[in-house]
């Protein structure tokens, strides 16, 4: 069984929103939905200011608050980390998008809190997300941890990483380097 | 039934509720209301809330009567449970609509997730929805035996429901102004408010006709305007005591919330509609007529229910309104709040089930027999 995770260096990323509109398409998304979004901050006092931008998305907790809150266990959490939801069975009560700490949840036309599925139905068959393959700058890589030929390796070897909101104890599957002044 | 201008009113308001669901359902979807995924729940939830812990408020004071055996509280006992199982009925019906896909709820039989509060909410409130038809049943055939016995499970179920409904809120960390032990307590607190007010509006509008709360009538008024009183006092207590905890905690995330309420865009309601309309003035008049006058008694609960509408809207905002952290910096996040505001669909909805709740209890005080013997 895989054991899937994504690296994200945000240091690289120019905000260029590729990322977004890649899913969007895979996806087939409206213009107003999307899984993944940048959060673009401006940081420090004038004139010694940065441009902070964070890729966000759904983090596939292996302790994901909205799976324990979903009534009808329609969210679930597959064996390769993947945290999918079951359409069929979700009653589109939003407790997800209320518990979720990283606002990952958009509510669809069909009324479900949708949100990043790591391109489940691909990554199965070998290929990588959309948002992974479309990147300019490599801001992205996806991988099996299991895998030793998987280019996640290379991507984490001697990085600083950094987990989005550890005090939550989610333990999110998308791994963050540090950020770089 | 006799139809008078409350008839047709309630009729207007439950034909444009009709068309607020219409609007949800075949026209505009989620965008008929007001939420957004910084806001997921909104009027409707805070609606639900305000209509299940009125049913549930109902059925506590009432069971001064049943199960405290409290004689002037007998009086309410059948027309309690009218009143308990429509404003339940209301609150499905509210949440029905408020939920992308109701039919699915299949599922929580199926697949139950037993960690999930609302789980358990639609356990524990759909049990008390049969027990309450179970104990209207057998007290309308005057099996008095059975209905007593049926009351006293109710009463544990009523309690587990609410501090339940409390857990919707307060069981993820991730709300911070939601999370922790408050909001089982404020939900036991605001069903006795609630609970008083309906009970004390019902009483009024049904003592002309039935004789039996002629004689009863007067200590009755009196006692459930106490009861009133005492427990919008307890509230105003709480919720100073939650506030004031929030704003000198030095944790933003629980400052900014209270903030938003005491000074932010929530407050004009706050201050305008939960305390002065829903607290101030109902005590006021309360302790002003000594609790004798049934019309002041009256006005103090209608002034309490309105106020607590507001208060469940201002309740279920004020856990969503300030953003989350998440990524960790310092810059200029914090300097707008999450916006929302109830839409046409969200308010016709709520007056829907008021006008609803009104119609339905004319029809069962005309077709059934609620009074009580001597």
């Amino acid at each position: 069984m895989a054991n899937y995770v994504m690296f994200i260096d945000p240091n690289k990323c120019t905000g260029c929103n590729a990322c977004r509109i890649a899913c969007q398409m895979q996806w087939n998304l409206p213009p107003h939905i999307n899984f993944n979004r940048l959060d673009e901050c401006v940081e420090g006092q004038y004139p010694n200011l940065t441009r902070v931008i964070t890729p966000l998305q759904c983090q596939h907790c292996d302790n994901p608050p909205c799976q324990t809150v979903c009534p009808t266990n329609a969210t679930y959490k597959r064996e390769d980390g993947i945290v999918l939801i079951d359409e069929k069975k979700c009653i589109g009560c939003k407790h997800c998008m209320v518990a979720c700490p990283y606002e990952a949840r958009v509510i669809s036309e069909s009324g479900v809190p949708e949100k990043c599925r790591f391109c489940a139905e691909y990554v199965v068959n070998g290929e990588i997300p959309a948002c992974v393959s479309t990147c300019m700058c490599g801001v992205r890589t996806f991988g099996d941890m299991d895998d030793p030929a998987s280019p996640i390796h290379a991507a984490l070897a001697g990085q600083e990483l950094m987990q989005l909101l550890p005090g939550h104890e989610t333990a999110p599957r998308v791994l963050y380097a540090k950020k770089r002044r | 039934m006799k139809k008078n201008i409350w008839t047709y009113t309630a009729l207007v308001l439950i034909g444009i509720a009709g068309l607020g669901a219409i609007n949800k359902y075949f026209i505009s979807g989620e965008h008929a209301f007001g939420v957004s995924p910084e806001v997921p729940w909104g009027a409707l939830i805070a609606s639900y809330v305000f209509f299940a812990v009125a049913a549930t408020g109902t059925g506590l004071v009432a069971s001064l009567g049943h199960v405290f055996r409290i004689k002037r509280f007998e009086a309410l006992s059948k027309r309690a449970l009218v009143a308990s199982i429509l404003l339940l009925t209301s609150a499905f019906g509210i949440l029905a609509i408020e939920l992308s896909n109701p039919f699915k709820m299949i599922w929580i039989i199926f697949t139950p997730n037993f960690s999930s509060p609302i789980f358990w909410m639609g356990a524990f409130y759909g049990i008390y929805l049969v027990l309450l038809f179970g104990e209207l049943f057998f007290s309308i055939k005057d099996k008095h035996k059975a209905a007593v016995s049926i009351a006293y499970v109710s009463l544990l179920v009523k309690i587990a429901a609410l501090i339940n409904l409390g857990r919707v809120f307060g069981f993820s960390s991730t709300r911070e102004f939601w999370h922790g032990y408050y909001y089982p307590g404020y939900m036991i607190v605001t069903a006795i408010v609630s609970g008083a007010a309906v009970l004390t509006i019902m009483v009024y509008l049904i003592s002309k006709k039935d004789a039996s709360l002629d004689y009863t009538g007067q200590p009755l008024f009196t006692s459930l305007g106490k009861i009133l009183a005492g427990a919008i006092i307890f509230l105003a207590g709480m919720q100073a005591f939650k506030l004031g905890i929030a704003l000198t905690s030095g944790d933003t995330s629980l400052s900014g919330p209270a903030q938003a309420v005491i000074s932010g865009p929530m407050a004009p309601s706050f201050w305008t509609m939960e305390v002065l309309v829903g607290m101030v003035i109902p005590l006021v008049i309360l302790f002003t007529s000594r609790f004798l006058s049934r019309g002041k008694i009256l006005l103090s609960a209608a002034l309490a229910m309105t106020g607590l509408l507001f208060s469940r809207l201002g309740f279920v905002y004020s856990g969503l309104v300030f953003p989350l952290e998440i990524v960790p910096k310092g810059c200029s996040f914090f300097d707008s709040l999450n916006m929302y505001s109830p839409t046409w669909s969200e308010w016709s909805l709520i007056f829907g089930a008021i006008g609803f709740i009104y119609l339905a209890f004319t029809v069962a005080e005309d077709k059934l027999k609620l009074e009580v013997k001597h």
